[in-house]
């Protein structure tokens, strides 16, 4: 009887022939608007890929608009010119690739330099002083804190490599220093000073029950407590993760309620300025303040692509970004524990860090396509705002000159014709 | 999925035909109201353009489809100006007088929509859209376990707000 009742009532629900109409023409803009130039912006990723790369060294990456790329192509002949210069940047830029995806986990080497953040990367000095630290006293107890750690990041990884677009990564909460968010791999908390996971929760262990949901989690205001409810909880308990403390328990959802307010300030970038990873991140924002905004940018694994998970702070009025990438250089560890067939992930820069080869052997890759394109305005090209190069680091003595691949030869070739 | 020989705009066509009352359906059932169903229909579709051509079969287009849309659904009523409204709303039902049952025959549907999302949804999709517990477990990415407990829970809040009326749910 409900039923029937149940289906006569939406029986009589349809979406209106205009409501149809309006979709399908937007829907056909938008895909078109993407796609009548492919062919046109291969070849121009290909050509200005290098130009766009000193531009994300130097942190001034600008967002732009679509109907803006046509003038890309005109500062082609300009850009080659800078390509020059930035073969032997590459060069150095694959070391440091080599050289940091040797030893580090979850951090970053680049920072961003608009931001007044302590670097995380140790300086040669510093990293042998580490090493011979290790070596010396605790080393084995220091090891098998990295180990765990990494252990846990490994689960996140696979965990995020096993998704698909369609269950995406979720915001959960957003401060000047600490982005907290969910997946189907768990919680992850990411300290945007020290460029660091500082919270993992891992789904499996903790048995969220459904993590793509967005009302799942809630953080505080604070940002020091995540609020689930897990598998084992009732309708009216919550599981709580005390950030500082490091402690987890058990909350009545309503004295939750009443003790923390929760944070929510989520926003669509969807038409904003903002908008500039929509078909690579997910939709949602969080207001920094009226003209910065944070969001994420995710790339579920693919035949052609591998997955990656960076935070992009964008700022609208000065038109600048920092791209922060949370799983980066130690997609090496996971393909090697793990076996994971996909060979790695990306950097913050949108390079592919490690290329599988059939022999099993992992080599960085001198240059790739970009994952992630924020530079698609002329007029960074034209105009960088402060453009502040970054140094240029020194190669270490344990890394190989990496062989010379088509792309680059390539790049050597169209350069000769632009000349 | 057989779109070999057809134009963007008939691939699209057949799938608003197929598929275009589900989702606005599902998206009437989470929003409660007609123009952000229009939103998440808008957004579901845009989306669908841009994977029509990855879907390896029908079941996997259609469970792709409620997921868009349940995720839509809920990005719409996560965001922070719709909590704004609904807390307005809230308040606004707060002073209206509540009655704890629905008493007048028809209104089934309101008693559906003061049902959480999360029960709507499941009771949407097994009675309407007639799918398994193990459809929706896997449409929602859920456990059949929590499926089967929320389905039970929400047919007992239903009895509760259709006490009087001769639902035999």
């Amino acid at each position: 009887m409900f039923k029937e009742d149940y289906k006569k009532h939406y029986d009589e629900i349809h979406p209106s022939p205009e409501l149809v109409e309006r979709t399908k023409k937007m829907a056909l803009e938008r895909y078109q608007s993407k796609t009548p130039e492919t062919q046109e912006q291969e070849w121009m990723e290909e050509e200005s890929y290098e130009t766009e790369k000193m531009e994300y060294h130097e942190e001034k990456v600008i967002f732009l608009e679509k109907d803006k790329r046509k003038i890309l192509q005109i500062t082609a002949g300009l850009a080659a010119g800078i390509v020059l210069v930035t073969a032997g940047y590459l060069f150095s830029g694959t070391l440091r690739q080599q050289r940091d995806s040797i030893g580090t986990v979850a951090e970053n080497t680049i920072e961003p330099t608009n931001i007044n953040v302590p670097s995380s990367t140790p300086s040669k000095k510093e990293e042998a002083h580490k090493q011979e630290g290790t070596k010396n006293s605790g080393g084995k107890k220091k090891d098998g804190q990295k180990a765990q750690k990494s252990q846990k990041l490994t689960n996140a990884l696979t965990f995020l490599a096993q998704m698909g677009n369609e269950d995406g990564v979720r915001l959960d909460y957003v401060s000047d220093n600490l982005v907290i968010f969910h997946g189907n791999f768990g919680i992850l908390g990411y300290n945007l000073s020290s460029r660091q996971l500082v919270v993992q929760i891992p789904a499996k262990r903790y048995q969220f029950p459904n993590m793509w949901t967005l009302e799942t989690v809630s953080v505080n205001q604070e940002g020091t407590k995540i609020a689930w409810y897990g598998a084992a909880s009732s309708n009216t308990e919550l599981d709580v993760y005390d950030i500082t403390a490091g402690t987890y328990s058990k909350m009545d959802s309503m004295e939750w309620q009443e003790e923390n307010q929760n944070f929510s300030s989520m926003v669509s970038v969807l038409g904003t300025d903002a908008d500039v990873y929509s078909s690579k991140a997910t939709d949602m924002c969080v207001k920094l303040s009226e003209s910065r905004t944070c969001q994420l940018i995710y790339q579920a694994p693919s035949l052609s692509l591998q997955a990656s998970l960076g935070i992009a702070i964008v700022d609208m009025e000065a038109k600048t970004e920092q791209i922060y990438d949370v799983f980066g250089s130690i997609g090496r560890q996971v393909a090697q524990s793990y076996g994971v067939s996909y060979g790695g992930y990306h950097n913050e820069h949108g390079e592919k860090i490690f290329e599988s080869k059939p022999d099993g052997t992992e080599t960085p890759e001198e240059t790739t396509e970009p994952e992630i394109e924020p530079t698609e305005d002329a007029a960074a090209t034209e105009a960088p705002l402060e453009a502040t190069p970054t140094p240029v680091p020194e190669p270490t003595e344990n890394v190989t000159k990496p062989e010379v691949t088509e792309n680059s030869q390539r790049l050597t070739q169209s350069i000769e014709n632009i000349e | 999925m057989d779109n070999k020989g057809k134009t963007l705009e008939e691939c699209f066509d057949a799938a608003i035909k197929k598929y275009g009352d589900m989702v606005y359906r599902i998206a009437m059932n989470q929003m409660k109201n007609g123009s952000d169903a229009d939103d998440v229909f808008q957004e579901v579709f845009i989306k669908w353009l841009q994977h029509y051509d990855k879907f390896q079969s029908n079941e996997h287009e259609k469970a792709w489809l409620i997921r868009v849309t349940i995720n839509q659904c809920k990005s719409i009523l996560k965001s922070s100006w719709y909590s704004k409204t609904d807390e307005m709303k809230e308040e606004l039902e707060n002073t209206l007088v509540y009655t704890d049952t629905v008493q007048e025959e028809g209104s089934l549907s309101e008693a559906v929509n003061k049902l959480p999302e999360k029960y709507r949804i499941v009771i949407h999709l097994f009675y309407y859209e007639e799918l398994s517990i193990l459809q929706i477990s896997q449409a929602l990415n859920e456990k059949e376990s929590t499926i089967r407990t929320q389905l039970t829970r929400a047919r007992r809040k239903l009895k509760q707000l259709l006490k009087g009326v001769e639902f035999d749910v």
